[in-house]
């Protein structure tokens, strides 16, 4: 299992749920309309999404300064897997080059009936490998008859590991030793004692991967992006802090007479 | 029309919307100018309160004592020379009488107060320059000069202290153009939506709902606005006036039935008529293709639509 990939969209900026929820209201706009085939569709597509987001989908290179074209090609070219990985474009319409197809997910946020929190809630409960949006991923998951939710994991890892030593942090290079070799979401208490119980003794020294730790910090990247969990030293950890939307307290939670630890429990269970 | 031509059109009046956004702003100023006796033209998109404006200045030179008498009319398209200046009348017996229009009438007969007010809603529904006929002449150096008419020979002046507003709604192209004659000789004061109004005015009559709060939907108003006036067939004449997000009958607090029925009885129907009947595109580009759709087939906007709407609508930048 440790050679099967671990896929995730490195473009933290774009993940947010702010530019999210945009990025699917601009995509509604051109639902089934034949965006990958008629050029001024598409650029009137990029135009949008860069004025609604406010970010600039498609990146100058230094060596587009020269040309009247950018040589990153279009917005679908370079940034398409941030559509297909979160659920919000069919991958196969940009395989056979057709009509863009968009999903449910994609509309009920573009139209606005998805809240913040509720977007993050459905990706970590959706976001699974084999994952349709990687053609490796997907083959080589499906073939090995497994499947993981990276982000459910390790939030899972995470509040057990809160539940025994009451701070719930850890790192990338300890989810990559101890997780990522046994992507089994039931065994995540298992790992858990076993991440708390390492920081006693003295480790072997483990060779660092380019491909895990990079892909595992880009997973850690976006759940702090999601609040679930928050950047603390050198590593991650558990949010358990209610931020009250207009007060920006993080004493809110015991306002309002439930724990954030029950929710996410019970969010966890639900998966 | 497309952009580089719409940024071409911009006329003699075109200020910078933001210095103006604040309508105390623009109150402050036409009251400046009609204590000095100096003609102004209100103008700007329809519902920004340019006819409240009036009422409030005429409540502050009641308050001061520095009014004497004051006269509305509105402008139209059968509006004429013949009714503002002066004309012939077919008579109740036979054939036709001479008689003054409502503003030679009104200039007849100076009070001796500081101010006399006439007011002319609409002004650029009427053909101006044949209209006001003398009075472009007449407004500069009133104390100097007198003219007389065209039709009776009578000798016409404007009293020194007569104060001269009209209001003008510049979303409506085909007439919110005005010569340059006619633009030297006024003063022209913006009035455009203003938030902060809003936000007061809703604040004062309150939400009976929770789904989305007061400054939520100001927000939604301040971010429609800023898509009308980057969009290329509409611009910053025809933004929505801050009164047109009071729904007209409200109850106190307001409900949000009437909110949602404003919006699609008020809002998109402005937006469609200046986007071109059953222009779905437009309307899907504006709000989104879901209340687009809906509304064009006559469906129901529903209260989880708004609510979704202005949700989505917080994040645009």
């Amino acid at each position: 299992m440790e050679n099967l990939p671990w896929n995730f969209e490195a473009f933290r900026r774009f993940l947010s749920y702010e530019v999210m929820q945009q990025a699917a209201a601009t995509l509604c706009l051109f639902e089934g309309k034949p965006i990958f085939f008629d050029e001024q569709l598409m650029v009137e597509f990029s135009d949008i999404l860069d004025k609604r987001t406010g970010l600039e989908w498609l990146p100058r290179r230094t060596a587009s300064e020269g040309v009247l074209f950018n040589i990153e090609g279009n917005l679908f070219r370079n940034k398409a897997r941030v559509f297909t990985s979160f659920y919000l474009v069919d991958p196969e319409c940009l395989k056979v080059k057709g009509n863009l197809i968009i999903t449910n997910l994609c509309s009920a946020l573009g139209f606005g009936f998805i809240k913040e929190r509720q977007f993050y809630k459905e990706i970590f409960a959706r976001y699974e490998y084999p994952h349709p949006a990687y053609d490796e991923n997907w083959k080589m998951w499906n073939e090995k008859g497994c499947s993981i939710k990276p982000l459910a994991f390790f939030l899972k890892i995470m509040l057990e590991i809160f539940k025994l030593d009451g701070a719930g942090e850890v790192s990338a290079g300890e989810l990559a030793r101890f997780a990522h070799p046994r992507p089994i979401f039931t065994e995540a208490p298992e790992i858990a004692r076993e991440i708390v119980q390492s920081r006693k003794r003295q480790l072997p020294p483990r060779k660092r991967s380019d491909k895990i730790d990079r892909k595992i910090t880009d997973i850690l990247g976006f759940m702090c992006v999601s609040k679930f969990c928050f950047y603390y030293k050198q590593k991650v950890k558990i949010n358990l802090f209610s931020i009250q939307k207009e007060e920006k307290t993080a004493f809110w939670e015991s306002r309002l007479n439930h724990s954030a630890l029950d929710e996410i429990e019970k969010f966890l269970d639900s998966i | 029309m497309n952009k580089k031509k719409a940024l071409k059109e911009k006329g003699a009046f075109d200020l910078e919307p933001s210095k103006y956004q604040n309508w105390e702003f623009s109150f402050n100023l036409a009251l400046k100018y009609v204590k000095k006796n100096i003609p102004l033209i209100l103008y700007g998109p329809p519902g920004t309160g340019k006819t409240k404006m009036i009422d409030d200045i005429i409540g502050v030179l009641n308050k001061e004592n520095l009014l004497g008498k004051c006269s509305i009319i509105q402008f139209h398209k059968k509006f004429s020379y013949e009714d503002f200046i002066e004309g012939f009348v077919p008579s109740s017996g036979e054939g036709f009488i001479a008689r003054d229009g409502v503003f030679k009438e009104f200039c007849k007969k100076p009070t001796d107060k500081e101010i006399d007010l006439f007011i002319v809603d609409e002004i650029n529904r009427a053909e101006l320059s044949t209209t006001l006929g003398e009075c472009l002449y007449l407004f500069e150096d009133r104390a100097n000069r007198k003219v007389y008419t065209s039709h009776l020979h009578e000798e016409f002046s404007i009293p020194v202290n007569l104060s001269f507003i009209g209001t003008m709604n510049t979303a409506d192209r085909n007439i919110a153009i005005i010569d340059y004659a006619l633009r030297r000789r006024f003063q022209f004061i913006p009035v455009f939506p203003d938030a902060s109004i809003l936000q007061i005015w809703l604040n004062s009559l309150g939400f009976d709902f929770q789904d989305f709060s007061i400054e939520d939907y100001v927000g939604y108003f301040q971010k429609l606005n800023a898509k009308i006036k980057s969009h290329p067939l509409m611009g910053h004449h025809m933004q929505i006036g801050h009164t047109m997000f009071v729904p007209v009958h409200h109850s106190k607090p307001i409900t949000i039935d009437e909110i949602i029925e404003n919006f699609q009885q008020v809002i998109l129907a402005q937006i469609e008529a200046y986007c071109g009947f059953g222009n779905e595109n437009e309307l899907a580009v504006i709000f989104n293709p879901h209340i687009a759709t809906k509304y064009l087939n006559k469906n129901e906007i529903t209260m989880k639509d708004f609510t979704a709407l202005i949700n989505a609508t917080e994040n645009e930048q």
